[in-house]
């Protein structure tokens, strides 16, 4: 009798720990073999443990299915390889094509300035003028350098004659 | 890399995935297609699957999204469909007939009260009762804390058991021999 109530407290606290999600694979297995037991099976809360392990016996793979998944690997096998294959081929040849088609159908380039006159005399005539325009400006500045240049001169010139007969005299004194 | 390094890595794998992929679809034959989706997928990954330091974590964390995408496309309705008694499947050896409904019926209810569950609680069960993963394992697998694994766990169970109580009141006759 001792035994027997000593028996359901170890199951009462194992059904405890297997709620609380602490329960070790052994002590399930003892929730699970108590299930099965006479004791278990008059005990509801041994059902779940008996539809759990009824579930588990029917999860079990089918007979042949390994073959049948080895069956699935040899195919994924030799279409994932032969796919690669052809892949790779087909990617050679459309950059070959593709170099190829650049290569005949780039133009080369050559670098043509575009006219602005459509007449040869027109361009001509428009030519001169802006060489003359240039020459004009180019003695505009000549001639006034040369002016400026006439006027230094005359002022240097007025300055020396002034000073001289100071400066001679000066001379004299010393050799004196 | 060949075929025969991929399949030494991953195929030992296909019990749990098949098992987790079950647990969240519901139904066998979106379990196997779900299986097959995410072979295909890694065979398309190769070196990068392969060179993972956790292969199992890898494919559990796959397989969990192409289950969310199927469930997400077909609605509610896969795991409906696989919720219903007549959809059942698999038959074990040894057990007289009246065992083997019983087991299906109950299979068939546990399904029904998974499939009302929130997603994330569903997914942390699943992954601990019906695929027997570590608990580290799970939280790798959902990006959860220790604390959140557990916490979901702890949720999803209570949770689980209340439905179950529920559908088996709501049963039609409700006079199912245990």
């Amino acid at each position: 009798m001792n035994r027997e109530m000593d028996g359901k407290n170890e199951i009462g606290k194992l059904l405890e720990k297997y709620y609380a999600g602490d329960t070790a694979e052994d002590e399930e297995k003892i929730l699970k073999d108590w299930s099965e037991s006479p004791e278990g099976l008059g005990d509801p809360e041994g059902e779940m443990f008996r539809e759990l392990s009824s579930l588990s016996s029917e999860a079990e793979p089918p007979a042949g299915f390994e073959r049948e998944l080895e069956h699935v690997i040899d195919m994924a096998y030799s279409s994932g390889h032969g796919h690669m294959r052809l892949i790779a081929s087909f990617v050679s040849v459309a950059v070959a094509a593709a170099i190829a088609a650049v290569a005949f159908l780039m133009p080369v380039r050559t670098v043509t300035p575009a006219d602005t006159f459509e007449d040869p005399a027109s361009a001509y005539a428009e030519a001169v003028r802006a060489l003359e325009l240039v020459s004009k400006n180019m003695n505009k500045g000549l001639v006034r350098a040369e002016r400026d240049i006439g006027r230094a001169g005359t002022f240097a010139a007025g300055t020396l004659d002034s000073a001289m007969p100071d400066i001679i005299q000066e001379k004299e004194n010393d050799n004196n | 890399m060949n075929s025969t390094e991929f399949k030494s890595v991953f195929l030992p794998l296909h019990p749990l995935l098949y098992r987790l992929a079950f647990g969240m679809l519901g139904s066998q034959e979106d379990a196997k297609d779900a299986v097959q989706d995410l072979y295909c997928k890694l065979c398309k990954e190769g070196e990068r699957a392969l060179e993972s330091p956790n292969p199992r974590g890898y494919c559990v964390k796959m397989l969990r999204n192409i289950c969310s995408d199927r469930l997400r496309s077909a609605g509610r309705d896969a795991l409906k469909k696989a919720g219903d008694i007549g959809d059942a499947r698999g038959v074990q050896s040894g057990l007289s007939a009246e065992s083997i409904v019983r087991r299906r019926e109950d299979a068939a209810l546990i399904r029904k009260a998974l499939e009302s569950l929130p997603p994330g609680l569903r997914e942390v069960v699943v992954m601990r009762d019906l695929a027997q993963m570590e608990m580290h394992e799970i939280e790798e697998a959902t990006g959860m804390s220790a604390v959140n694994a557990r916490v979901s766990l702890s949720r999803g169970r209570r949770m689980l058991k209340e439905k179950l109580m529920e559908l088996t009141r709501n049963e039609p006759g409700n006079g199912r021999k245990k």
